[in-house]
This record gives structure tokens, C-alpha cells and sequence, in this order.
């Protein structure tokens, strides 16, 4: 089982940095999702990995290596990546055959990973014709060619409609079964929020949070009302931890939401939402990554750096 | 690097524009050898023969676009990005591709040399001349025309690596024979027989400069055969040097 380390990693472009100082694990056997805002060099950070990209400084390593020492990166590591293409004259089939001739693995795999992601019927079409789902297909069999113990995927649910969203999230749960380590980027988090065992969150380039999902605050419950000031000190009184996380909208902490609905209803409060489990997690989400009204709390966060 | 040369054959044959790009060399000689026929130029010089067989070098202009396609194709499909996830020994990569190039740049020389052979026998014949096979100066005219063929197509691997932007590399290839080299040769006057197109017709053109002359060399002559070789083959190798070194530090993006 391999590990995906980052180390003081950092990539300046001329006098913009896009990625400074970046340290976290992705460790072996788990699912880690990797979240921040469209360019907080989420991208930058996994071609660094892949040896695409060279950090200004730092390290990204695989199993303790750098990706160019691997001596069998096929089969040691898939990757989907954005920037990834495809000859449009070409068909899904032969783009497969030509990895698996560079990559010196049997041919019989080309066969078996179209089969995995569902493409076998259009494979030998030109991938001109295909959709942007067939194509994500397409550069995840190109992923899965080599049998890898790392998979470390940019964005894989960009451009996917909601069933392809649920293929893909059922295939990663799939794939983290059989104790592959699996490192996914996403700008949103609920997208690895069912599938992810931790997350790191950036933005900005650098890390706001590093731990399991649960210690990231998941556990509350997210209200929005237009009486936030009443309704958090009725709350607190009750013993609750409230956060105010917006002008109109705060986070409790050990109340179920039925509980705070009722004592909203006696004091006369309106509620205009309450939301368990995934809202909570992506207010966090958005605090750290100073995106919500009240930015000024995005400090780092760092929890069980091992 | 065995794998690496079967895998850079195996991408050529799973895609069509090269091989369109490639065929379209035969029927320029085809058409040349026919005009100079249908002109009614002289066809009993003693050069008659070299001059039209010159036309195979000529194809150069085809080989150094499908060269640039090696690297900078890879680029404009995106499909760069999973060839160095395969082989991240970039340098190798790319030492391939310029192997299959170079080899497919000769071989389109090969097929030109054939057409342009039988077009010329066939129009000798029609005109009821002698087609002289014996021809040494037409057979190194030939010979010279296949290494500027394989040469240019080197060239262009090592000018598509350095460019990357696929649109950017062919007009840049295509503006500098038509257009850069003749205006820099004018203002070089004598040393424009050492930039690289003039090499090349150095190489693979008919020797005595039967009519008209390389555009912008004006009065000053081409190196002989054996130069046009030296200097081209110096070209070849900076570019491919070139190309080896910057494919290593860049970032792929």
C-alpha cells in the first residue's frame, strides 16, 4: 500500500504563487478529497505529483518517491487529470492501446478497464463523437489501465449529469473497497463529502484544514434565520455552542434539529432553513476557505497531521 | 526505447491526418516532374533528368509539418500530458519521436523518388527521349532530396518541441521558407547559403542551378552537394538537441 505525501511544497509563477508551503498525507488504503475554490492550485498541487509540473519548492511524493523514479508509473499510479486529451480521430480503444504499449502491460487490459467504466460498446468509435461523460469514462480506464494502488483524480465530476455523478461515486467507493489510495479534488465538497474518509482544504494556495471529515464541524446543524442575534442566545442559554457564520445564518453544535426548531417556534423565531449533515459541512467548508460574507476566521485549521 | 519507438508508430497509425499530410508529397512531384514536361522545357539538357527528379526535395516542406506534428500535435490534443504520465523520462520520449520521424521523413523521400521516377521515364518516354538511369548527377539529386526529407522532419519535431502551440509551429515553418529566409538572405547577401532551406536545395537540388535560383539568394551561389549536407545535418542536431534539453525542465500545463 502506497502513501501520497506533500512536503513545504510550493510553486510560484514569475510573482504570483499558486501553491506555498503546502504539507499533508493522503494515506494509504483511504479516500482523501481535496477541496478548495477554482484556483486555489488544487490543480497545480496534483501535477506536481504527477511530475507534470516542478514546485518552486518542496516535495510531492508517491510511496516516498518522486512520480518520475517510479519504475512502473502505469501501475503504480492512475491519474484523470483536466488537462487530459485525447486525439479526436482516434477511438477510445486505440488511445487505450497506446498507453498500455507505453506502459509495456498486457493488451488484455484495454478490454477489461472499458468493461469497468462502461465504454466497451462505443470503444472502437472515434472519441470525437464522444460526450463529455464518455470522455471522463475514457480517461478513468485510462487510469485504472495499470492496476494502480494510487489513484489520484482532478475534478472527476466536472461536466458529469447527476447519474453520471452517481456512477462515479459508487465506482470510487468501489475502488477505495479494494484498498487503493484514492486522492480527489473537487471545488465542491459535498461531491466527496459521501465518498471521502478525510480532506485537506486549500485555498489560496495554502493548506486551511488537514484531518477526518467528521472534525470539520460537520456535526452541527446550519440555521438560517433573520433573528440570528435572538436565536443564538436562546440557544446558548440552553447550553448549545452557536457560531455565527453570516449575517443571517449560524451553526449549532449538539442540538438535533428538531430541538431547534421547537424552541425557535416558542420564542416565536422564523426559521428559513435548517439543515443537518451536508449544509453544516459546506458552511465550514466555506469559512475556511474565506468564502462566505465572514471571511475573517480562515485561519488554518490543522487536525491530526500524522 | 524499443517500447518507446512501437508506441510513437502505434500513435501514427491510430490517426489519419499524418498519413494525408504525407500523401500529399507524392502528388507535388507528380505535378512538378508533369509542369516541367507540359512547359516544354528542355528536356535534352544533360541536367534535364536532375532537374526534374530536384522536386523530391522539395516535398521537405511536408515532412517538416508532419515532424512538428510529433510534439506539438501532442500538445494542440492534450494527449501530451498522458504520454509523459506514461514515460516521464521525457528526453527519451522524445529522442523516440525523432527516430520514427526521421525514418517516416526518409521513407516519404523513398515513395517522392518512385513517383517522381516513373513520372519523368514515362514523360521521356511520351516525348519519345532516352530516360537516361545511369544518371548519376539525377540519382544524387535523388539521394540528396531523401536526407533533406529526413532532416526536415527532424527539424520539425525539434521546432514543434520548442514551440508547443501546434498553429503557431507550422506557420513559423511555413512563413520561414516562404517568406523569412528570402528576406534575411537579402540582407545577409553571401551567408544566406548557410540558413537551413538554402541547405537543404543545396543538398537536394539540380546541380548547375538550371533556371531561376533559390527565392532571395540573388547572385550569390548554393554550397556545393557535400556542404548542404554538413550544414543541414548541424541544423538537425541543434534542433534536436534543443528540443531533448527544454522538453526536460518545462512544466507541462
Amino acid at each position: 500500500m502506497t502513501d501520497v505525501s506533500v512536503r513545504g511544497l510550493s510553486k510560484r509563477y514569475g510573482g504570483v504563487t499558486a501553491v506555498a508551503d503546502l504539507t499533508f498525507d493522503a494515506p494509504a488504503g483511504e479516500v482523501t478529497g481535496f477541496l478548495g475554490p477554482n484556483g486555489s492550485g488544487k490543480t497545480t498541487t496534483l501535477r506536481m505529483l504527477l511530475g507534470l509540473v516542478r514546485p518552486t519548492a518542496g516535495e510531492a511524493l508517491i510511496g516516498g518517491r518522486h512520480y518520475a523514479r517510479l519504475a512502473d508509473p502505469r501501475a503504480e499510479v492512475g491519474a484523470v487529470l483536466e488537462a487530459t486529451g485525447f486525439h479526436p480521430g482516434r477511438s477510445g480503444r486505440n488511445h487505450l492501446r497506446i498507453l498500455v504499449r507505453a506502459a509495456r502491460l498486457p493488451e488484455g487490459r484495454v478490454g477489461q478497464a472499458l468493461e469497468r467504466v462502461g465504454l466497451t460498446a462505443s470503444a472502437d468509435r472515434r472519441v470525437g463523437g464522444y460526450s463529455l461523460g464518455m470522455r471522463q469514462r475514457l480517461a478513468l480506464a485510462a487510469a485504472l489501465l495499470g492496476d494502480p494502488g494510487v489513484l489520484i483524480l482532478d475534478e472527476p465530476a466536472n461536466g458529469l449529469d447527476p447519474a453520471g455523478m452517481a456512477t462515479l461515486r459508487e465506482l470510487l467507493r468501489e475502488l477505495a473497497g479494494e484498498g487503493r489510495t484514492i486522492l480527489v479534488s473537487s471545488h465542491v465538497l459535498s461531491e466527496v463529502a459521501q465518498t471521502a474518509d478525510r480532506v485537506v482544504i486549500i485555498s489560496d494556495g495554502a493548506l486551511r484544514f488537514a484531518g477526518p471529515l467528521a472534525e470539520l464541524g460537520g456535526t452541527g446543524v446550519a440555521v438560517r434565520s433573520p433573528r440570528t442575534a435572538d436565536l443564538s442566545k436562546l440557544l446558548t442559554a440552553r447550553g448549545f455552542q452557536v457560531r455565527i457564520t453570516g449575517e443571517s445564518s449560524l451553526e449549532v453544535q449538539g442540538a438535533p434539529a428538531e430541538e431547534i426548531s421547537r424552541l425557535a417556534a416558542e420564542e416565536g423565531i422564523a426559521l428559513s432553513s435548517l439543515g443537518e449533515g451536508s449544509a453544516a459541512l459546506e458552511a465550514a467548508f466555506l469559512r475556511l476557505t474565506g468564502q462566505s460574507a465572514q471571511s475573517a476566521s480562515a485561519a488554518p485549521i490543522t487536525a491530526d497531521i500524522a | 526505447m524499443n517500447t518507446l519507438i512501437r508506441t510513437e508508430i502505434l500513435k501514427l497509425r491510430t490517426v489519419r491526418g499524418p498519413w494525408l499530410l504525407l500523401a500529399a508529397a507524392p502528388l507535388l512531384v507528380l505535378a512538378g516532374v508533369s509542369g516541367l514536361a507540359i512547359s516544354g522545357g528542355d528536356m535534352n539538357k544533360p541536367t534535364a533528368q536532375s532537374g526534374a527528379l530536384s522536386h523530391v526535395g522539395l516535398t521537405s516542406l511536408f515532412t517538416v509539418v508532419f515532424g512538428i506534428l510529433a510534439v506539438a500535435g501532442e500538445y494542440r490534443h492534450k494527449t501530451i500530458v498522458d504520454t509523459y504520465l506514461s514515460t516521464p523520462a521525457r528526453r527519451q520520449v522524445i529522442a523516440a519521436k525523432l527516430a520514427v520521424y526521421t525514418v517516416l521523413g526518409a521513407l516519404s523521400g523513398v515513395v517522392c523518388s518512385a513517383v517522381g521516377l516513373a513520372a519523368a521515364a514515362s514523360w521521356w518516354a511520351d516525348k519519345g527521349l532516352p530516360f537516361g538511369w545511369s544518371n548519376s548527377a539525377m540519382w544524387t539529386t535523388i539521394g540528396g532530396g531523401i536526407a533533406w526529407n529526413a532532416a526536415f522532419a527532424a527539424i520539425g519535431v525539434g521546432l514543434g518541441a520548442l514551440v508547443r502551440n501546434l498553429v503557431g509551429a507550422i506557420a513559423l515553418a511555413l512563413a520561414w521558407i516562404a517568406l523569412i529566409e528570402g528576406i534575411v538572405g537579402q540582407l545577409v547577401g553571401n551567408l544566406a547559403r548557410w540558413l537551413p532551406f538554402n541547405a537543404g536545395q543545396a543538398l537536394g537540388g539540380s546541380p548547375g542551378g538550371s533556371g531561376g535560383g533559390p527565392p532571395g539568394l540573388g547572385s550569390a551561389t548554393l554550397l556545393p552537394r557535400w556542404g548542404g549536407a554538413v550544414v543541414l545535418l548541424v541544423y538537425t542536431i541543434a534542433f534536436a538537441v534543443a528540443a531533448v534539453t527544454t522538453s526536460m525542465r518545462r512544466d507541462v500545463a
